[in-house]
């Protein structure tokens, strides 16, 4: 078994970097499933089984913020552990992420290891090799 | 603060964020090192942000400086096809680092923001910048690099 990750930024940079990263952490990775904004992401949700979610915060058509508030009001994708990555660095901001529920919060720029270590922090170290 | 302070930590954070992203060490210059402007063939972006105070932070810098980066971030060949808007995002997200770390870096980590979307300028803009006070000329891999920090209220001298 491995993991579906699933990735959310606008930018193609961030989602190219991010599936990078994952790569080198060397985790058992099934498929990286890529969205532009956080209406994109609920589209592929839909369609697709996914462990964790990555997801930046600033998107245009919905940001991060909509995104968490939309699958914690869905009786499926609640259950998906979420993962904030961002250049926010406000504590309030940060608090009040926790409070809906976020499984972790990445600062950009982040490395491979911060991403390993989240992964396993949230899903155990489940077929890690 | 004085606005020379949030110039300082500017430099200070884009070369933390560009050491650790594309692995590029960036060296201030002096102003009479900096490109005639009519040479320069630049881009540009900017970043708004608002909420504890309102400004933005706009970077300019040649098509080569902005492959660069791309290169260096996705690990990409200087021919793959469509580098130019490969680029042209890198240094978008590039800003986005840099200005969501400047803020914490000179406010810290009580004030909220809120971080605008990064906008392409247009080429006559620089025209208003080259020659700002507010101005940071760099030299990043050989290119010259133009930051230019705007943050009001006026309570900055």
């Amino acid at each position: 078994m491995a993991y579906t990750i699933m990735v959310v930024d606008d930018s193609g940079t961030t989602r190219a970097v991010l599936e990078r990263s994952i790569g080198m952490t060397k985790l058992p990775v099934k498929e990286i499933i890529k969205a532009e904004n956080g209406k994109d992401a609920l589209n592929k949700l839909a369609n697709d089984w996914v462990d964790i979610v990555f997801t930046d915060l600033n998107m245009p058509h919905m940001n991060g913020i909509e995104l968490i508030d939309a699958m914690n009001n869905h009786p499926e994708f609640r259950e998906i552990p979420v993962v904030v990555v961002s250049t926010e660095g406000s504590k309030a901001r940060i608090e009040e992420l926790h409070q809906k529920g976020i499984k972790g919060y990445l600062r950009k720029p982040f490395t491979p290891e911060s991403i390993r270590d989240i992964i396993i922090e949230t899903l155990g170290e489940w077929d890690v090799t | 603060m004085l606005h020379s302070e949030i110039l300082d930590k500017t430099v200070d954070v884009f070369g933390r964020v560009l050491g650790e992203s594309a692995f590029i060490i960036p060296e201030l210059i002096e102003d009479n090192s900096k490109p005639a402007l009519e040479e320069w063939d630049v881009n540009g972006v900017i970043l708004a942000f608002s909420g504890h105070c309102r400004g933005s932070v706009s970077l300019w810098a040649g098509n080569e400086f902005m492959q660069c980066i791309a290169v260096n971030i996705l690990g990409l060949e200087e021919e793959t096809p469509g580098i130019q808007d490969k680029a042209l995002d890198a240094v978008k997200e590039m800003l986005n680092i840099i200005v969501g770390n400047l803020l914490t870096t000179v406010y810290g980590d009580e004030p909220i923001f809120d971080l605008g979307i990064p906008e392409v300028l247009s080429r006559e803009q620089v025209m208003q910048e080259y020659d700002s006070e507010k101005a940071i000329w760099l030299e990043a891999e050989g290119y010259p690099v133009l930051i230019v920090v705007n943050i009001e209220p006026d309570d900055i001298q």
